[in-house]
C-alpha cells in the first residue's frame, strides 16, 4: 500500500502516549484505575489521527492492552474489597487479550506487546497486575510523526442492491477450426509442390453473427511480396439462424517461388473480419491460424537423393531451427555436412558399401575421402583438429564430426548415445552449439537393416543451461544376405 | 479608412467587412489588394504601438482569410503577386493567411466547414513554401502548421500524398547537401547550422507523418500510393525510408494496411541499413494490440534478432521498444538472452550509458521478477545500477512495490541515489517513501547512514528528518533516534524566525528520549520528559498565541468585523 506522508501530528497525538504510560505506572503503583480508562480512551482517538500511518496500529493496539490492564485492576479492586462477581474482570481481560494475539500477535513489530497479552491471558492471582501493568509501561513504541494517507485504503465500488447490470452478451470470436490442403490437415510445416495450384480449405466457427455484417472475410497476412505466392481470401456470406455458425469455404492457393532449404517456409497468417467496416469486429480471434508452407521441391533439387531422408532431416531442421540458442548459420553448415552422411547411410543399406568390419581408423578414411569427393564440402574439410584437450576426426567451417565404428555389437540408434558426450564436448570446445556424430555399425548382422531414416536423430547433451546438439548418423555395414532370413 | 495610417482607423474597416462578408459574397473581392499591401507593408503603411498593429494585421488576415475562402484563385494570385519582392516578415505575414485558412478545418470545426478548393491551395501553397523557405520568419510561418497530426485536415492531406513525400524527398536531399557542406560563412555558427538540420528533419518527419496518417485514415488507394513512393525510393533516402517505416504503426491498424505494409515493413526489419532497422525497431513498439495479435512469427524472429543488433541503434531503439509491448511467449528465451547479454556487454563497456539503466530495469521486471529478486542475480542488477548515474537509477526505483526492494545492496542503491542533489531534486518525495518503508534489520544495518542523509538534505527536505526518526525508533535504535533528534534540534540556530521550528524539534527530540527512557526503565526520565513534552506545548500555544496576529496569512486583507 502506497502511503503519502502528509502533516506532522506529533504536537497534538503524543501526549496521549505519555499519558498512557503514566496512567500504567500509577496502576503499577497501586493507584486508582480510573485515569488509565480515560487515557486509554484517549489513545484510542488519537490513533485515528495517524489514518493510514503504522503509528495508528500501534497506538490501537497499545490501547487495547491497556484496556485489559483497566479489567485486571477492576478486578483486584473487587477481589481485595470483596466484591461480587469480580472474576467477571479476569474473564474479560483474557478474552480481550485473545483477540488481540489474534489481532495483533503475529505481527513482529508487536513481539514485546505479544508477551505482555501472553502474560495476561495465564494471569492467576491479583498480585501478578501490577507487574503486568509495569511491564506494559515499559514498552517502547514508535515515536510517529506523520499522518499518512493510503491509497490501498478505498473499499471496491459495491454496486447498489437492485441495481441493473448490463447484460451479458455473447462474445463475438471467431475460432480457427481446420485447415485442409488438397484435403489433408494442416501439417505443422506443410509441404507443397511449387508452382502448382492446391486446394486450401478452411473451417471456421463463429460465436453468433454480429448485426449488420455481410461477410465474414479471412486475408492472409504475411511478410512475403504478393509475387511470392497466391493465396485466397475467404469471403463467407451471412448465414440465416441464430449461432454459433459452423462455416466453411475452399480457395485454391499456390507458391510462385520454391524454398531453398536454408529459408524458412512461407507464414501466412489469416485474420478475420466482417464486412463492412463499421461491423462489430471479432473481440477474440483463437485457433490455429497461421499456415507454414514450405515450398521446397525435393524431387527437382533433392537432398540425399532418398527422399524418406530428405524429409527427415528437414524435420530434423525444422526441429533446430527453432531450438533455444540456435545460431542458423552453424545450423546450415551442419546440415551441408549431414547431407552426404546421409546419403552414405542410405548407400550402405542399398549397397552393403561396409561388407565387413573396419577399424575407426579406416572408417575415417573412407568417409574421409567421400566427403572431400563431394564438391561443396571437400576443400573446407579439415582432418585432426584439436579441441577441448582432444583430437577431433574431421571437421567442416568448424562443426566437429566424430566418427565411431563398432565391430562386434550391433547397434542401435539409442547405443550411439554414449558417444553423445565426447562429440559435445569437441562442439563446446569450438564454441559451437552442434556437432555431429557418424557411427557404422560393422558387426555382423542376424537381422533385417533398420529403416535407414530411423537411424539419423538429434540427441541434446545438456551439463549447464546451454544445450549442446548432436546430430547422429548410425550406418549399417556388414548385412546379412536378404536370402538368409528365409532359411 | 484602409490607406490610414492609424492602426485603429484600418481596424475599423477591416472589421466592417469582416461583419459584412458573410451577408454579402460580392464582397469578398473589395479592397483585397488594399488590405493584402497593408499587410505585407505594415512596417510602413502603419503607425502605433506594436501591440496595436499586431491587433490590425489580425483583423486584416481575418478578412483575408474570408475572402480566399469564397475565392481562393483569385486571391491565391494576388498573395502570390505581393510575394514576390515582399521583405521577409512581409511574406510571413501572408503564408499565416494559408495557415489560417486550414487552421478551423483542421481542428474539429468539419461539421460547420466542407472541404473546398480553398483549403486544397492553401495547402500545397503552405506545403511548398515550408519545403522552400529560406529564412527564419517564413519557416516559422509555413512549419509551424505542420506541428502534431493532421487531424480532420487528414483528407486534404491524403489528397497530396505525392506533393507531401516529394517535398519531404526535397528537404532530405537539402539535410544530405547540408551534412556535406563546409563551414563557409563567419555569420553561421554552429548551433545555426544544427537549428537549421533540426529545422529540415522535424519537417521532413512531419510531412511524412501527415503524408502516412492521412492515408491511413482515406484507405487503401492512399496507403498503396505511399508504399508506391517508398518502394521507388532509392537506396540513399535512408532517412526518408525510415521516417515511412516509423510511421507505419499507424498505417498498419486496419487488417488490409497491416497486409500491405507488412512486407516492407520486414525488409525494413532486415535491411540493410541500421536507421531504417532502427526505426522498424521503434514501429514494432508503437503498434496496436491488435496488430501484434495478427504479426507473423518472422516479425517477431526479425526483432528478435535486432536486440542484439550489434549497430547501438538498433539494439537501443528494440530493447527500448520492447518495454512497449508483450512478446509472445515463445521468444521470451530469446529476448531474455539477448537483453542479459546487452546488459553485461555495457555493464562493462559503458556502465554509464543511459540505456543501461532503462535496459536492467526492463530485465528486471520482465524476467527477474521479486521472488528471484533476493537471489544473486538482483545483487547483481542492484550493483550496476549503482555504477550508473544516481537520477536515472532513481527514476527506476522511485516508485511504490519496485522490483527491486528484496535484492540484496538495495538499501545502499537507495542511500547512493538519495545522496544526489540531481536525483533527489527531482525525485525527492517517492525516494523519502522508499526510504520509510525500508525493513527494521536494514534500518539497524544502515543506521549511520540514515542519519546522515537526514541530516544532508533537513534543511531542503524537511520530511527526511522525520522519516529517519521514525524509521529508527520502529527499529528499536531509541537511542540513536534521541541523539539524531538532539543534532536536528541544536542544528538550528535559535532566533525569533526559528522559534516554531526549534519548539517542533525540541518535541521530536523529547519524544525519542522520552521512548529511550521507557526501554532503560528510567522512571526519573520519564517523569521529567513528560513534564518538559507539557511545557514545550504550552510554549508553542504561547508562541502561536503572542504571534497570531503576525503570522496571519491574510493580514491586512481580512474586514474587521
Amino acid at each position: 500500500m502506497r502511503l503519502t506522508r502528509t502533516e506532522e501530528i506529533l504536537s497534538a497525538a503524543y501526549a496521549a502516549r505519555i499519558e498512557v504510560v503514566e496512567a500504567l505506572r500509577g496502576v503499577a503503583l497501586g493507584s486508582a484505575f480510573a485515569p488509565l480508562r480515560a487515557v486509554t480512551k484517549n489513545l484510542e482517538a488519537t490513533s485515528s489521527l495517524y489514518d493510514g500511518a503504522p503509528t495508528a496500529r500501534t497506538y490501537v493496539a497499545l490501547a487495547e492492552l491497556a484496556t485489559c490492564v483497566v479489567f485486571l485492576a477492576e478486578w483486584r479492586d473487587a477481589v481485595l474489597s470483596a466484591g461480587a462477581d469480580a472474576q467477571r474482570f479476569l474473564i474479560a481481560a483474557q478474552e480481550r487479550a485473545a483477540t488481540w494475539t489474534n489481532s495483533f500477535g503475529a505481527e513482529a513489530s508487536f513481539g514485546a506487546l505479544a508477551a505482555v497479552g501472553k502474560q495476561i491471558a495465564s494471569l492467576k492471582s491479583v498480585s501478578e497486575v501490577a507487574k503486568v501493568a509495569a511491564a506494559l509501561a515499559a514498552i517502547p513504541l514508535p515515536v510517529g510523526l506523520y499522518r499518512a494517507e493510503g491509497s490501498g485504503r478505498s473499499s471496491p465500488r459495491i454496486p447498489d442492491e437492485g441495481a441493473d447490470l448490463p447484460a451479458k452478451s455473447v462474445e463475438l470470436s471467431v475460432a480457427f477450426i481446420k485447415f485442409t490442403i488438397d484435403g489433408k490437415p494442416l501439417a505443422e510445416t506443410h509441404y507443397i509442390s511449387p508452382g502448382e495450384m492446391h486446394n486450401l480449405d478452411i473451417e471456421v466457427r463463429v460465436s453468433r453473427w454480429p448485426v449488420g455484417a455481410t461477410a465474414l472475410i479471412f486475408e492472409p497476412v504475411t511478410i512475403e511480396h504478393a509475387d511470392a505466392y497466391k493465396m485466397p481470401v475467404f469471403s463467407i456470406a451471412a448465414p440465416s439462424g441464430t449461432g454459433p455458425f459452423g462455416l466453411k469455404q475452399s480457395g485454391r492457393a499456390a507458391i510462385t517461388i520454391p524454398n531453398h532449404f536454408n529459408a524458412r517456409p512461407y507464414e501466412f497468417k489469416y485474420v478475420a473480419r466482417f464486412e463492412p467496416r463499421g461491423s462489430e469486429q471479432p473481440v477474440e480471434t483463437i485457433g490455429q491460424r497461421t499456415l507454414m508452407l514450405e515450398g521446397m521441391d525435393l524431387a527437382r533439387q533433392p537432398l540425399t537423393g532418398y527422399q524418406h531422408i530428405d524429409r527427415k532431416l528437414i524435420e530434423m531442421r525444422n526441429t533446430l531451427r527453432v531450438s533455444p540458442r540456435m545460431i542458423q548459420p552453424e545450423l546450415a553448415d551442419a546440415l551441408m555436412l549431414a547431407f552426404p552422411l546421409a546419403n552414405l547411410a542410405a548407400q550402405s543399406v542399398q549397397d552393403n558399401v561396409f561388407n565387413s568390419p573396419i577399424s575407426e581408423e579406416e572408417f575415417q578414411k573412407r568417409v574421409r575421402s567421400f566427403l572431400r569427393s563431394h564438391p561443396m564440402i571437400g576443400p573446407a574439410l579439415e582432418e585432426h583438429p584439436h579441441a577441448s584437450r582432444g583430437i577431433t576426426d574431421l571437421s567442416f567451417r568448424g562443426i566437429r564430426l566424430e566418427l565411431k565404428a563398432e565391430k562386434d555389437t550391433n547397434l542401435a540408434l539409442a547405443d550411439c548415445e554414449r558417444f553423445v558426450p565426447q562429440a559435445a564436448t569437441y562442439a563446446v570446445g569450438s564454441g559451437k552449439c552442434l556437432a555431429l556424430l557418424c557411427v557404422l555399425d560393422g558387426s555382423p548382422k542376424s537381422k533385417p537393416p533398420l529403416p535407414v531414416e530411423d537411424g539419423i536423430s538429434i540427441f541434446i547433451h545438456q551439463s549447464s543451461e546451454t544445450p549442446v546438439y548432436v546430430l547422429t548418423i548410425l550406418i549399417q555395414g556388414n548385412l546379412a544376405k536378404p536370402s538368409d532370413f528365409s532359411r | 479608412m484602409t490607406e490610414d495610417r492609424h492602426p485603429y482607423t484600418v481596424r475599423l474597416a477591416a472589421r466592417g467587412l469582416a461583419t459584412l462578408l458573410p451577408s454579402d459574397k460580392t464582397l469578398s473581392a473589395f479592397l483585397v489588394p488594399e488590405l493584402v499591401a497593408k499587410l505585407v507593408r505594415a512596417n510602413r503603411l502603419l503607425e502605433g504601438r506594436p501591440d496595436e498593429i499586431e491587433e490590425t494585421l489580425n483583423d486584416i488576415r481575418a478578412v483575408l482569410v474570408q475572402s480566399f475562402k469564397a475565392d481562393p484563385s483569385k486571391v491565391d494570385q494576388l498573395i502570390q503577386d505581393f510575394l514576390i519582392g515582399a521583405s521577409d516578415g512581409g511574406a510571413a505575414e501572408l503564408y499565416k493567411i494559408y495557415d489560417k485558412v486550414l487552421h478551423a478545418r483542421r481542428f474539429g470545426e468539419k461539421k460547420q466547414i466542407p472541404i473546398t478548393e480553398a483549403h486544397r491551395v492553401a495547402f500545397r501553397r503552405l506545403v511548398v513554401a515550408a519545403a522552400e523557405a529560406t529564412t527564419d520568419e517564413v519557416r516559422d510561418a509555413t512549419s509551424h502548421a505542420f506541428h502534431g497530426e493532421p487531424y480532420d485536415l487528414a483528407p486534404v492531406a491524403a489528397e497530396e500524398i505525392d506533393l507531401l513525400l516529394g517535398s519531404a524527398a526535397v528537404l532530405d536531399g537539402k539535410l544530405t547537401a547540408l551534412n556535406g557542406e563546409k563551414v563557409t560563412s563567419k555569420d553561421e555558427s554552429v548551433w545555426e547550422r544544427q537549428a537549421r538540420r533540426q529545422h529540415l528533419l522535424s519537417l521532413l518527419e512531419s510531412f511524412v507523418r501527415w503524408a502516412c496518417i492521412s492515408a491511413a485514415k482515406a484507405g487503401q488507394t492512399s496507403l498503396e500510393a505511399v508504399l508506391k513512393i517508398l518502394r521507388s525510393l532509392p537506396d540513399g533516402s535512408e532517412r526518408l525510408i525510415a521516417a515511412i517505416i516509423g510511421n507505419f504503426p499507424a498505417m498498419m491498424r486496419t487488417t488490409e494496411g497491416l497486409i500491405a505494409c507488412l512486407p516492407d515493413f520486414y525488409s525494413a526489419q532486415v535491411g540493410a541499413s541500421p536507421l531504417v532497422r532502427s526505426y522498424a525497431a521503434t514501429a514494432m513498439g508503437e503498434m496496436r494490440g491488435t496488430t501484434h495479435d495478427n504479426l507473423p512469427s518472422l516479425a517477431y524472429e526479425a526483432f528478435c534478432a535486432q536486440l542484439s543488433d550489434p549497430y547501438l541503434i538498433v539494439h537501443k531503439a528494440a530493447i527500448r521498444a520492447l518495454d512497449r509491448f508483450d512478446l509472445p511467449e515463445e521468444y521470451d528465451a530469446r529476448a531474455r538472452t539477448a537483453l542479459s547479454s546487452c546488459i553485461v556487454h555495457y555493464a562493462n563497456e559503458r556502465p554509464t550509458d543511459d540505456f543501461l539503466v532503462g535496459a536492467i530495469d526492463l530485465y528486471a521486471r520482465s524476467y527477474v521478477g521479486k521472488e528471484r529478486m533476493a537471489r544473486n542475480i538482483g545483487a547483481r542488477l542492484v550493483a550496476m545500477l549503482k555504477k550508473a548515474k544516481p537520477y536515472l537509477s532513481a527514476k527506476e526505483i522511485q516508485y511504490a512495490n519496485n522490483v527491486y526492494f528484496s535484492a540484496t545492496g538495495y538499501a545502499d542503491l537507495l542511500c547512493h541515489v538519495m545522496n544526489d542533489r540531481d536525483a533527489m531534486d527531482i525525485y525527492h518525495e517517492d525516494l523519502i517513501e522508499r526510504l520509510a518503508e525500508l525493513p527494521p534489520q536494514v534500518v539497524l544495518e544502515k543506521r549511520a547512514e540514515l542519519m546522515a542523509l537526514g541530516a544532508k538534505w533537513f534543511l531542503q527536505y524537511r520530511l527526511i528528518s522525520g522519516v529517519v526518526i521514525e524509521l529508527l525508533t520502529s527499529s528499536g535504535a531509541w537511542s540513536d533516534a534521541a541523539t539524531f533528534a538532539k543534532s536536528q534540534h541544536d542544528g538550528v540556530e535559535d532566533n525569533t524566525r526559528n522559534t516554531q521550528l526549534r519548539l517542533h524539534l525540541a518535541l521530536r527530540m523529547i519524544a525519542c528520549s522520552f521512548e529511550a527512557a521507557v526501554e532503560s526503565d528510567d522512571l526519573p526520565a520519564i517523569g521529567k520528559l513528560s513534564k518538559e513534552f507539557r511545557f514545550t506545548l504550552a510554549e508553542i500555544e504561547r508562541d502561536n498565541a503572542a504571534n497570531e496576529d503576525r503570522r496571519d496569512p491574510l493580514r491586512g486583507i481580512r474586514r474587521q468585523d
